[in-house]
């Protein structure tokens, strides 16, 4: 709408609704003179104005939250491991804690989740992981005892004795806690502090929340050792750039006010931190405030660092004993303060309850305006460095990078000179000079879904799907070493990627609607997240600095090409698309990533047409600097499987497919307008392809479908009469003397052959032909074919000698043959029509869109499958009398026997009338194999023909009366291929 | 520490007119809320209004250093918080729909008990694609729709973000709402 049409329109609005409601057409209908649709706009918002509803009434906030909420609360119910969640405990910076039921031991447990943001570090992890072990083996009263450190469905988890009572935090803010009982809290947490450093163990965490009080005084301690994790996780995140942390708000959340100084530092810590911060417990518990606060967090640090508890202030309120001890456990230089818990203890020990106390604290003295009151002395602590057995754990992952800095840079010289090397060696560019492929096929155990190989040739990386369960491999050629890298799991891999140096492997694990990036060395060791939400596979830069890959959160919002950091760190959009221009990116997981050009300077993207050229799909160059875009002039193509730039950027290798029929090819695409060059045309259909940078080697992989025809015999429990492989067929049609005809399938066309006694015989030699129906009195064989443009029906003698033209449309489809063999039934796009076998003006039968329509063996019937409400799958049989022209019977298909299964309706989807015109069959997946199901017109129940588990039935038919059925089953496996260039 | 000091000047970067801020703002706020709304609900209170005020106070308390931020900030604060709950709506209805159709999705991080029906759920994105159009009609109203509707906004605090007065947001507020009403329920 132009923007003064709008100015105009808000005019009149506003104008009106100041006037009495009455008067308010008779204003419009004067000011829009004429103007119809100005006056009609205006007063449909007038009226809806008018309207007393309570249309967006309330705010839609607390509507969120509850989803939220929900969320939140999701994982009751559910089971981790073998723990069943019943309920949540609470939350903390360590993530969610729920109380669980363990099952094989029956009893109750606290588990906690740690949050992926912090498992995603499998160093980190593993760390965790000893450290937490060490802390389960401290069996202590007075410690929270931990059972189990696990993993289960990508969570990690920890389970540990599940305590009933409160936390002191909850004590502090309800109860009044006499002298006596604070000490007999406290000294309860030092024993369990003595048994934990005897262990080896720190808490580093000592904090009101983590101490859990019985009903009788009894003291629980969580959490021992687990700080440590979340204190490294923050600390790997600051040392990266600060976008980094902004993605994980969870580890910025706690600087605790019980924190020591050596630990504010970011100092290696000892036992001596945990025995701080008992010393600000107790001094909480004593005068009902904390010793160092602030406003910010900057204050309390400052706090803890400088500032001294008020001196005056603890001995006016407490007694001489108590006093020292809390200003020795309080002391900034850890050699000055208790060197053992046990220390701390004995000097608790001496302490007499009883008249430790001159004045009783209570609430009128809590003071919570400053912890930091003048010090009497301010010392500066001295810089602190004991080696902590704990902390001592050499770190791996830095010697390793450290071994990988010095391996690097040379890698990096030898890939540049080469790579300048051949560039000058080459006189014309790769695009331009004669290729001869050699094909070798590699031989890798599994279904191979992906495959793409190094930049140095040297290895292939490849995900593999056996039964259900995924992994990714990566296969030294040479030696033919394989080696798995990622972990054996339940979702996809996909968007597999080299690093340019060749060390590391990138790769998406499939969630939901996007995938999780992450990279794992090629000689395998911990996966590291890099970037959630990514759609493709990630491309890098020549020097390995960048990476981009498509993003889409949904297949309707608009899709990013984003650049981010080689390590996450940082990432931004380069360009959107969005169904609202005229191509948008291609985001599908298992498809095209984007292709950064070797020079660095440009981006090769696959893109979609948007409305009616939604199945146009193209290759865009777009700029790294500035953005612009230029189209390939190649295509559209049909598809666009995998695409990888020829090493000297003079062009892109891409695996595609040309048209609807055709298979994939690879052809050799020019990024400065040198057209198109198919170099492969074969039989094969190459879906994938990925090249070494010299462009001496590729990779591929050919789908090879096995398609063969399998005779069933009904009357003998489907006993298996016959089995014929066949390649490429497609469909399959019986007709008079067991005659076969079955449509096959090449690189290029679909073809009809006729079958007959043993014999074989090609029917048709051009174009596409298909949806084979032969005539009752055996004259004829009707088809669909697109030799005369569009598609249209056909016919031919059954030997295939003379074809005749039968319709004129652009659409034509699913023909079937009356009883008599004199007319055909047929669809269009919109109705269903009958032709005359001799030809002549069609006729319209039926007005409606339906899909699969079959003429029963009389002619008088017709049935196919409707879909009352176009969006949804919700699909019924139906089926019609031609001469009444009524609808007869109608069966609600079961959502689970839904001819379409959920994917998009297909026209090949074929039903078919058994011979006695009793039932209607065709093909479901329901249940997860394809298989024949039939419905009876009685209405008894639908039931299944075939008990098929695996492969799928492209095509039936019934032969001998009905006894049996003859069916094209379809079997793929993928081949993984290298392609050596010379 | 970093994470007071990164919002606050996140939220003055993005009231500032730089809107890339927003993106990065966005990850940070949905943590904390939901870390917060966890919290709630374990204090099972049920008043939603006060519940839903009060959380984003809370939210805006704990996030933004209030030495640094102007009180403007806290209504700046809303809109930020507005759109993650627009948002969030609308990825919630998507699954829902989704569900409902069976295209094999199954969300285990629902909880099984109905938040939204499907019906609503499909009025929450026809709202949506229907406020997708007036945006680019007047992207002024669209604003004002998400602030008021989605964040919870007064018509004070939606002047105040916009630097517009009260009178002018309740104009187009009614106007945005006539609109969206006819192209929603037609």
């Amino acid at each position: 709408m132009n923007s003064d049409r709008w100015t105009t329109i808000e005019l009149l609005y506003n104008a009106a609704l100041q006037l009495v409601a009455g008067d308010r057409e008779a204003f419009i209908e004067q000011q829009c003179r004429g103007d119809e649709s100005l006056k009609s706009e205006v007063l449909s918002l007038l009226a809806s104005a008018d309207c007393q509803d309570s249309f967006m009434e309330e705010s839609a906030m607390p509507l969120a939250l509850a989803i939220l909420r929900s969320e939140v609360t999701s994982l009751v119910g559910k089971t981790v491991g073998r723990y069943k969640i019943v309920g949540v405990l609470g939350h903390g910076g360590m993530g969610e804690v729920y109380l669980a039921h363990d099952s094989s031991l029956n009893r109750k447990v606290a588990l906690k989740l740690l949050p992926l943001s912090i498992t995603d570090n499998r160093q980190r992890v593993l760390r965790f992981q000893r450290e937490a072990r060490a802390a389960s083996a401290i069996s202590h009263p007075n410690v929270a005892h931990i059972y189990e450190i696990g993993e289960a469905q990508g969570l990690h988890y920890i389970t540990m004795e599940y305590v009933k009572g409160a936390t002191l935090r909850e004590l502090l803010k309800t109860d009044t806690l006499d002298q006596a009982r604070i000490l007999k809290i406290v000294k309860q947490v030092c024993n369990a502090l003595v048994a934990a450093h005897k262990a080896g163990v720190i808490h580093r965490d000592i904090k009101p929340e983590n101490i859990v009080v019985t009903e009788d005084c009894h003291v629980k301690v969580l959490d021992f050792g687990l700080a440590k994790l979340i204190e490294e996780a923050r600390d790997d995140s600051e040392t990266d750039t600060s976008s980094s942390l902004l993605t994980r708000p969870e580890l910025l959340m706690g600087t605790s006010q019980y924190m020591s100084p050596e630990q504010v530092r970011r100092q290696t810590v000892d036992y001596r931190t945990d025995l701080w911060s008992l010393g600000v417990v107790l001094f909480e518990l004593l005068l009902r405030r904390r010793p160092f606060t602030g406003e910010g967090t900057t204050d309390v640090i400052v706090a803890i660092l400088e500032h001294e508890p008020d001196r005056c202030e603890i001995g006016e309120l407490l007694s001489g004993e108590m006093t020292s001890v809390l200003l020795k456990s309080l002391s900034k230089d850890p050699e000055a303060r208790y060197q053992s818990a046990e220390d701390l203890l004995h000097d608790l020990g001496q302490i007499d309850a009883t008249h430790s106390a001159r004045t009783t604290a209570s609430a009128a003295h809590v003071n919570e305006q400053s912890g930091a009151r003048n010090g009497i002395t301010t010392e500066r602590p001295r810089l602190f460095s004991v080696n902590d057995r704990v902390d001592s754990i050499p770190d791996q992952t830095s010697s390793t990078f450290r071994k990988l800095s010095l391996i690097v840079p040379v890698f990096l010289i030898v890939a540049t000179a080469f790579y300048y090397a051949f560039k000058t060696r080459s006189t014309t560019t790769l695009l331009n000079s004669a290729v001869n492929l050699r094909f070798e096929r590699l031989h890798l155990s599994g279904d191979i879904a992906e495959i793409v190989i190094s930049p140095d040739g040297k290895y292939v990386a490849y995900s593999v799907s056996e039964a259900g369960k995924h992994s990714v491999h990566v296969r030294e050629l040479a030696t033919a070493s394989d080696l798995r890298v990622t972990p054996i799991s339940d979702s996809n891999y996909s968007g597999l990627s080299f690093s340019p140096d060749g060390t590391f492997i990138y790769y998406l694990e499939n969630r939901a609607e996007t995938g999780a990036l992450y990279r794992v060395s090629k000689l395998g060791g911990g996966q590291r997240l890099i970037l959630e939400n990514v759609n493709t596979a990630a491309t890098f830069s020549p020097e390995g600095s960048r990476l981009a890959f498509i993003r889409s959160n949904n297949a309707v919002d608009p899709a990013d090409l984003v650049i981010a950091s080689a390590d996450g760190s940082w990432s931004s959009v380069l360009g959107q698309r969005s169904l609202a221009d005229s191509r948008f990116f291609s985001s599908d997981m298992q498809g095209p990533g984007p292709a950064w050009s070797p020079n660095g300077k440009s981006i090769a993207c696959v893109t979609h047409g948007t409305g009616p050229k939604l199945t146009e799909v193209s290759i865009e160059v777009i700029d790294v600097e500035s953005g612009t875009v230029r189209l390939l002039e190649a295509g559209p193509w049909h598809d666009v499987w995998r695409m990888t730039w020829l090493g000297d950027g003079s062009g892109l290798v891409v695996a595609a497919t040309e048209t609807a029929s055709g298979s994939g090819q690879l052809y050799l695409v020019g990024d400065q307008t040198k057209g198109l060059r198919q170099i492969t045309n074969d039989p094969n259909n190459y879906t994938l392809v990925s090249g070494s940078t010299d462009s001496r080697v590729f990779v591929t992989r050919n789908v090879e479908r096995t398609s063969s025809i399998w005779r069933l015999s009904l009357t003998e429990s489907l006993n298996t009469i016959n089995v014929e492989q066949k390649k490429g067929l497609a469909e399959v049609e019986t007709g008079t003397d067991d005659r076969l005809i079955y449509s096959v399938s090449d690189a290029q066309h679909i073809n009809l052959w006729l079958q007959k006694a043993g014999e074989t015989r090609q029917l048709t030699f051009e174009a596409d032909n298909s949806k084979p129906a032969m005539s009752p009195d055996g004259r004829y064989i009707v088809f669909c074919s697109s030799r005369a443009g569009g598609m249209n029906i056909w016919r031919m003698n059954s030997d295939g000698t003379q074809p005749l033209q039968l319709t004129t449309g652009t659409y034509g489809d699913l023909p079937s043959v009356s009883a008599d063999s004199k007319w055909i039934v047929y669809r269009t796009g919109r109705d269903i029509r009958k032709v005359s076998i001799d030809g002549g003006p069609p006729v319209v039968l039926l007005s409606r869109e339906v899909q699969g329509p079959s003429l029963s063996p009389d002619s008088k019937l017709l049935a196919f499958f409707v879909n009352d409400h176009p969006d949804s799958q919700v699909w019924q049989l139906e089926i019609y009398d031609l001469t009444s022209h009524s609808t007869v019977q109608r069966f609600a298909l079961p959502d689970s026997t839904s001819p379409f299964n959920g994917m998009v309706a297909t026209p090949d989807n074929r039903l078919r009338w058994t011979p006695d015109g009793k039932a209607l069959s065709y093909v479901s997946s329901a249940g997860g194999a394809s298989n024949v199901w039939s419905q009876p017109l009685n209405g008894g129940p639908f039931r299944k023909l075939t008990d098929f588990k695996e492969a799928e039935i492209t095509s039936f038919a019934w032969a001998n009366s009905g006894r049996e059925l003859v069916l094209v089953r379809d079997t793929r496996a993928y081949v993984p291929l290298l392609v050596r260039l010379f | 520490m970093a994470n007071s000091e990164t919002v606050t000047q996140l939220l003055l970067a993005w009231s500032d007119g730089d809107a890339t801020a927003l993106d990065r703002l966005l990850p940070y706020v949905e943590a904390e809320l939901r870390r917060l709304a966890s919290y709630q609900m374990k204090r099972e209170t049920i008043e939603h209004t006060l519940q839903t005020t009060a959380l984003v106070n809370e939210l805006y308390l704990k996030l933004v250093d209030q030495r640094q931020a102007k009180w403007q900030n806290r209504a700046h604060f809303f809109a930020v918080a507005a759109q993650l709950m627009r948002r969030i709506l609308v990825d919630y209805a998507r699954r829902r729909l989704r569900d409902k159709r069976g295209a094999g999705v199954v969300n285990l991080n629902l909880d099984e008990a109905v938040v939204i029906s499907h019906e609503k759920s499909g009025d929450i994105l026809s709202l949506n694609e229907a406020l997708e159009r007036l945006a680019k009609i007047d992207p002024l109203k669209a604003t004002i729709v998400e602030l008021r509707y989605f964040g919870g906004l007064s018509v004070e605090e939606t002047a105040e973000v916009l630097k517009i007065s009260g009178v002018t947001v309740m104009r187009h507020w009614g106007l945005a709402k006539s609109w969206l009403r006819r192209e929603v329920r037609g």
